[in-house]
């Protein structure tokens, strides 16, 4: 399973989250199955005017995510992740390992 | 003519002013364009004869003939639209949407989306007395007021009357749109380092627009102050000086209007006016 | 990122005060990132008198541009346009920047690829050093859209700042109005101090205010300035207060002090009590509210 997590730097699993989910740094794709960063994209959309948490939702859904990971997006992104059914989890703290770990840990709760 | 009414800061006295104008001149169009906050009413007390709700297209999509192939929210500059291919979902966003008509354009399936009207605010027209009083209220929420007051200036002026024009406070579109088709600005500012401030703001959106500017200097203290200084050195003119008082105060918070406040400001208002639009003619 | 408080002070009608309030609490608040949200017409900084200023362009949406040497003179985009952006002049096709709204329409339309968008610098932000503590603002050029974008931009900035400098509070002053501007600056905020006046414009704009307010679930207190130029308007908004289970946390009279202070701009409240006592009280509003938490 595919998780996004929305980063300030590029540093794989180091990367630390970033405290914005519409206009963070970067966005890094793990895959939970093969335990792997599978990418790390530059957020082309960051400095959209309006609505860039519209086209960040679109991103994740297109990304194949089922998870999202990040700092609270705004209430138009999270109304399309949620018709997505792509869970999204306000997380913005640490680095992905970090919240990573934090994220298992809660589901085996 | 079309005089606009404007000012950089708000609370300096614009409405105040734009209603004293009309209320002095007798025979004129008052019009509301401070969409967000018209508070004309209040002071020109005017018989509503009519109601017209205001709407604008946006898109509306047919899940059941879309193929979601996102062209439309692709062209969309302002991300009113999302379309989620994986649950068939196409989803729109009002308040970002600015009515342009892209979606539909580029849309490629007969049938997937039209537009709709929808309602974002409302015109009332009526009397005061030999007045003529049109005013835009846009509903709470609404983005942006800027559709609203091009649709009034449009559809509803008639440029031939003596049109006096309460604009926005500040500087930015809503502004913009009401100074665009005027004859003459009449800045309402206080001899306060706030108002000159934005008065500078203001002069500078003025000059950009190639418009003819007068000064009211609102709420003055009879001394020279940096307005006349900057008049001095702008070369706009100070056009009136409207005295502080804590009685004039008082009766605004009553919505009693200022020429009933200070009569004898009525003939300081007529002969503005008439410097104003004499001015007009010569051109 | 850490809990940040925001305390936001709005007003619904310009001209109540707003700025006077927020720079008389940036005088006795200790350790606070000062921001000034009113972008459209930023006066803080009158005030405050900022210092070690560092700038920033903004850029804003797009307009578009008809490439006189590509175009068919087809009228097409002319057609298009809803927003009567597109005039002929010296009979070519040009787009006017004042009614661009951006939406790319003819440029999408043009049979001969003659149009681009271009984005515009459309304002400024700035970090600062002032007595009071580390100041954010920003400046929109004239004419230009302000969509709150910029006031996100200057909010972000501030708690960017408070991060680094271990600073848990931003204290906001916030633009006039009901529109996206105000919501920009009230997203996210823990209270909402709202100043409105006696007036019946003032009444009318504290309601508008009010609704947006409650659809966002802030808390707020209401300050009434120059409550004695009309005491009756004044009992009407502490009875609004009452119903909206909203409190009125300080009056101000008007005053002549207030007004000499500001003129020379001047901080009123180290000179006039009657603002200094009512400013304590504000602050001690928002002391036991955020204290709650």
């Amino acid at each position: 399973m595919k998780i996004l997590f929305a980063v300030e730097t590029n540093a794989g699993l180091d990367s630390v989250m970033d405290s914005r989910f519409g206009r963070a740094g970067y966005f890094l794709v793990y895959d939970t199955d093969e335990k792997k960063v599978l990418s790390v994209e530059e957020n082309r959309f960051k400095n959209e005017a309006h609505g860039v948490g519209i086209k960040i939702a679109s991103f994740v859904i297109e990304s194949g995510c089922r998870v999202a990971i990040g700092a609270q997006p705004g209430p138009k992104a999270a109304v399309i992740l949620e018709q997505a059914q792509v869970k999204m989890i306000v997380n913005d703290k640490g680095t992905v390992k970090e919240a990573l770990e934090r994220y298992k840990e809660e589901l085996t709760v | 003519m079309y005089i606009a009414v404007a000012s950089g800061k708000g609370g300096t006295g614009k409405t105040l002013v734009s209603t004293s104008l009309a209320a002095s001149a007798g025979e004129c169009t008052y019009v509301d364009l401070d969409v967000e906050a018209p508070n004309g009413s209040i002071f020109l007390k005017p018989k509503i004869e009519r109601e017209i709700p205001y709407t604008l297209p946006v898109p509306e999509i047919n899940e059941q003939v879309c193929t979601f192939c996102e062209k439309c929210a692709k062209s969309c500059s302002f991300n009113a639209l999302a379309i989620i291919p994986p649950v068939r979902k196409a989803m729109f966003f009002p308040d970002l949407c600015h009515s342009c008509g892209v979606c539909a354009y580029t849309c490629p399936v007969d049938g997937a989306l039209k537009e709709v009207e929808k309602g974002i605010g409302k015109i009332r027209t009526g009397r005061s007395g030999s007045i003529k009083f049109i005013e835009g209220r846009l509903n709470v929420g609404q983005p942006s007021g800027v559709p609203l007051i091009s649709g009034i200036i449009d559809n509803y002026l008639d440029m031939d009357d003596l049109l006096f024009v309460d604009s926005s406070p500040g500087t930015s579109c809503p502004v913009v749109e009401s100074l665009k088709k005027s004859d003459y600005v009449i800045l309402v500012t206080e001899p306060t380092p706030f108002g000159l401030s934005d008065l500078k703001l203001t002069v500078e959106l003025v000059k950009k627009l190639g418009k003819d500017a007068g000064i009211i200097v609102n709420k003055d203290n009879g001394r020279k102050t940096i307005i006349d200084d900057f008049s001095d050195e702008t070369k706009i003119p100070v056009i009136l000086k409207i005295p502080y008082s804590i009685d004039i105060q008082k009766d605004y918070s009553k919505g009693i209007p200022l020429i009933e406040s200070l009569p004898r400001l009525k003939e300081k208002f007529n002969r503005m006016i008439d410097g104003i639009t004499g001015k007009n003619e010569r051109h | 990122m850490k809990d940040i408080r925001e305390i936001v002070i709005i007003s619904g009608k310009g001209g109540t005060g707003k700025t006077t309030i927020t720079a008389s609490l940036a005088d006795i608040m200790p350790a606070k990132i000062i921001v000034d949200a009113d972008v459209d017409a930023a006066n803080l900084y009158i005030l405050l008198k900022p210092g070690n200023i560092r700038g920033n362009d903004f850029t804003g949406k797009s307009i578009a541009k008809i490439n006189r040497d590509l175009c068919a003179y087809c009228n097409l985009c002319k057609e298009l346009c809803r927003f009567g952006a597109v005039d002929i002049v010296n009979r070519h096709y040009r787009v006017d920047p004042f009614s661009c709204e951006g939406c790319g329409l003819c440029k999408i339309a043009c049979p001969v690829n003659a149009i681009e968008m271009n984005e515009q610098v459309v304002g400024e932000w700035f970090i600062s050093d002032t007595e009071f503590g580390d100041f954010v603002y920003a400046r929109l050029i004239p004419g230009a859209e302000n969509s709150g974008n910029l006031v996100t931009m200057v909010k972000h900035q501030a708690k960017l700042t408070a991060e680094e400098k271990n600073i848990d509070t931003l204290l906001i002053d916030g633009p006039p109005g009901i529109g996206c501007p105000v919501t920009a600056a009230i997203s996210g905020a823990d209270l909402a101090i709202i100043v409105t006046e006696p007036t019946y414009s003032g009444i009318s704009d504290l309601q508008r205010v009010s609704d947006l307010i409650s659809h966002f679930n802030i808390k707020s207190g209401i300050v009434i300035n120059r409550f004695d130029i009309n005491l009756e308007n004044t009992k009407k908004i502490e009875t609004f207060a009452r119903e909206r289970g909203a409190a009125v946390i300080a009056k101000i009279p008007h005053s002549q002090c207030i007004m000499e202070e500001i003129s020379r701009s001047h901080l009123p409240a180290r000179n006039c009590k009657v603002l200094s006592r009512q400013v304590e009280n504000i602050y001690e509003h928002i002391r036991h509210e955020l204290l709650r938490n």
